[in-house]
């Protein structure tokens, strides 16, 4: 019984069709190259943004990209992918399916590991972000933890996420109050995403994060800072790797990343609120949050030169990485950093390579006091308060008359996103809303200096002669 | 008839060795194809063999593992979370779905919101976990749990609905009252859906273990082979998997013949078709 009038012939026919439609379909027969530039990103580490966010948002790319010599006829597949962490990123660029990453110096060094294991390379080619101290790291604790500093936690859980810089940062912190790692404090692992819940409902007494999560869990007001990286002074960094083979093949293309990431950074040097609403709108982390990191006098400086010091994060992250792995895999930091693309890459921007390593300051404020209208000098002292509504943030050279200003723009109204104080003896950026203050004098001649540490406040108010108070009791402007 | 000659091994026994034999050289081929796909580095276009683990590195790695003083830690742990979830969802599978297989009340009450929650995965529930429950633990027991309660619940659910409406029919003439009904009729006629469930449950309760140890790492099979992935040991990733796979695989099989103990009209049933 017949059900199809030859069905076999039916389906040889389509079979043989099939790549015969493929084959004339358009794209196939061209006789172009295309050459695939696969970058992975992670946009939540907002501090990685020059190097992914930015130059994907904003086209950059494109502008760079080579299209002479033997780049004549080729086309570009750009292709991005997103992680919220270094681990799968690797994995992917070990698998040749990413060509180019961001991550930081901990994530980096297993990133070269593997890459030599399964038989590849990969060189770090710029850094992208960092603080020579080791800022961008950070301890917190639940907002209401009675917890004022790292000594506190003795015999407490910290949990961190697993091999990342701020491991390798609470390891040296842990070792530099001398305790035991394994018996005089429990370290366990969680992720960024699940440590924030965790915070909420007071599960861990402190956890230890990367970018930007050390502020931006207090900023949401479910947690507080009570130790920055740079306590313990370890350098950490964020950058980029390529994997050698495709760097080699197309040192071009490479050259063609780094200057649009050196442009992104100019951008946002620039205007840096503008941006950091950008990296709001595609992340989800909050403008002011950003801000605290790219915009001047930044918890982190963006930087693409290899600083001595970023090298010596790199060193101690292999070295960490040889603990943890067990393992005698070793990559040589040497041949691992590769800087002559970036260098490359400054010339041909027209920048000065040498100068920059040179340069150790902080993205520069060039601003004028918004009460006084005189350009401010001195940044330990610097106030800034964004308002609702208002695109730029108001810079105050002195606490005191920010304060002043607080107290006004609340009772006139106006809502205000988030103040920012600078720590008077470390002169880094700090969220107000968190941070100690020692009140000196009264009226006219009244001083304030902010502290992230209460035990800091305390000691320069036993020295001065002056009050530890909070942040909420400074903003009712009680007589003290 | 007298048998020719009383043979020394019986040849049932004889056809039982035969089969186990071809199980193990069955493994034995696998592992040994494993072994010269990893160390020749085969890429077959669409499936590559380039970046796996060779046996031999595995080998090592779980060498290792079992070397380790933390290994007892591990399981035990691990063990403990996936016992605890398995046993609140048998505890809260079982009667829900004898509840819900009689009553059709019930059925519309319960089953829309719960087949709402069933293909939720157990990464979705990490931050609600960690935010609902009193402790880590607890939130790492919930994810096995919830892993656990579905196969057990809609099995039982269709074991009771299921059992043939004569049997009931008949008892009931016989003068038989509802809960008679139920301990001699309905409960006997589904016990081996539910013992089906029962496996099926303990396989997917570990099958969320890995996901439940990432709420807090420190000790765990599941966390053992997350934090490999972290720091890129490969081998120790196929590790974690196969201890998983066997510990669950075991697991799985006890349950089985421990339900079957409380069977036997049904296997012999079954033999004698």
């Amino acid at each position: 019984m017949k059900l199809h009038p030859n069905p076999r012939r039916t389906i040889l026919g389509l079979a043989l069709s099939l790549p015969l439609a493929l084959g004339l379909a358009p794209g196939t027969a061209s006789a172009a190259e295309t050459i695939r530039i696969a970058i992975g990103t992670q946009d939540t580490t907002i501090n990685c943004a020059t190097g992914g966010l930015l130059i994907r948002e904003l086209g950059l790319l494109e502008k760079y990209l080579p299209h002479d010599g033997k780049y004549k006829d080729v086309k570009y597949d750009v292709q991005w992918k997103n992680f919220t962490s270094g681990a799968p990123l690797t994995n992917e660029m070990v698998a040749g399916k990413l060509d180019i990453g961001s991550m930081a110096d901990f994530p980096g060094s297993f990133n070269g590991a593997a890459h030599e294991k399964a038989g590849k390379k990969s060189i770090f080619v710029t850094v992208l972000s960092g603080s020579v101290l080791g800022s961008g790291n950070g301890i917190v604790v639940p907002k209401n933890s009675p917890v004022q500093s790292l000594a506190e936690l003795k015999g407490k859980t910290i949990s961190v996420p697993f091999a990342s810089t701020a491991h390798g940062m609470l390891l040296r912190a842990v070792k530099a109050q001398g305790w035991d790692p394994d018996k005089d404090v429990n370290i366990t692992t969680q992720a960024p995403e699940v440590a924030g819940s965790a915070l909420q409902s007071n599960k861990v007494d402190a956890h230890a994060d990367f970018v930007p999560f050390a502020e931006l869990f207090p900023h949401r007001n479910f947690a507080r800072k009570i130790y920055d990286g740079s306590q313990a002074k370890a350098p950490t960094m964020h950058g980029s790797l390529v994997d050698a083979g495709y760097a080699r093949k197309y040192p071009e293309i490479v050259m063609a990343f780094l200057r649009a990431a050196i442009e992104a950074d100019r951008l946002i040097a620039a205007e840096p609120e503008k941006y950091s609403e950008l990296i709001a709108k595609v992340t989800g982390i909050e403008a002011e949050v950003n801000y605290l990191f790219h915009g001047p006098v930044g918890l982190q400086t963006r930087d693409f030169t290899w600083k001595p010091e970023y090298r010596q994060a790199v060193n101690t992250s292999i070295e960490t990485l040889r603990l943890l792995k067990r393992t005698d895999s070793d990559i040589d930091a040497n041949t691992f950093i590769n800087d002559t693309y970036i260098r490359a890459a400054f010339k041909q921007a027209g920048l000065d390579y040498d100068k920059q390593l040179k340069n150790y300051e902080k993205l520069p404020l060039k601003a004028k006091d918004a009460v006084t209208a005189k350009p401010i000098t001195d940044f330990k002292h610097l106030t800034q308060i964004w308002v609702q509504g208002e695109p730029l943030v108001r810079h105050y050279a002195s606490a005191d008359t920010a304060f002043a200003e607080l107290r006004k723009l609340e009772q006139s109204g106006k809502k205000i996103r988030t103040v920012y104080a600078h720590d008077q003896d470390s002169g880094l950026k700090l969220l107000a809303g968190d941070a100690w203050y020692v009140v000196k004098g009264k009226d006219k001649e009244k001083e304030i200096s902010a502290f992230l540490l209460k035990a800091d406040a305390q000691a320069w108010a036993a020295k001065n002669k002056g009050t530890v108070v909070d942040f909420d009791t400074l903003n009712a402007g009680k007589a003290i | 008839m007298q048998a020719l000659s009383t043979p020394s091994i019986q040849p049932a026994a004889l056809r039982l060795a035969a089969r186990w034999l071809l199980r193990a050289l069955s493994l034995v081929a696998c592992v040994a194809a494993w072994q010269w796909a990893s160390t020749r580095q085969v890429d077959l276009g669409l499936v590559t063999f380039q970046n796996v683990p060779s046996p031999k590195d595995v080998v090592d790695a779980a060498g290792v593992l079992i070397a380790s003083p933390k290994l007892g830690q591990h399981l035990g742990a691990s063990i403990g979370r996936v016992f605890f979830g398995f046993a609140a969802a048998t505890a809260i599978g079982i009667p829900l779905g004898l509840a819900i297989g009689r009553s059709r009340l019930l059925e519309d009450l319960l089953l829309p919101p719960l087949e709402m929650l069933r293909p939720i995965p157990a990464v979705a529930w990490i931050p609600l976990a960690i935010l609902m429950f009193p402790s880590s633990e607890m939130s790492m027991v919930y994810i096995t749990f919830i892993g656990a309660l579905f196969p057990i619940l809609l099995n039982t659910i269709h074991g009771v609905e299921g059992v043939d409406p004569r049997l009931v029919a008949s008892s009931r003439s016989l003068g038989a009252g509802g809960w008679t009904i139920f301990t001699e009729v309905i409960l006997p006629a589904s016990a081996p859906f539910i013992v089906t469930g029962l496996s099926i449950g303990m396989g997917t309760a570990w099958f969320c273990l890995v996901t439940a140890e990432m709420i807090s790492g420190q000790f765990g099979i599941g966390y053992y082979t997350w934090a490999s992935y972290t720091i890129q040991n490969y081998p120790e990733i196929v590790v974690g998997m196969l201890f998983i796979g066997v510990i669950g695989m075991g697991s799985s099989v006890l349950v089985k013949k421990i339900g079957d103990l409380f069977l036997p009209w049904y296997h012999m049933q079954r033999k004698k078709r």
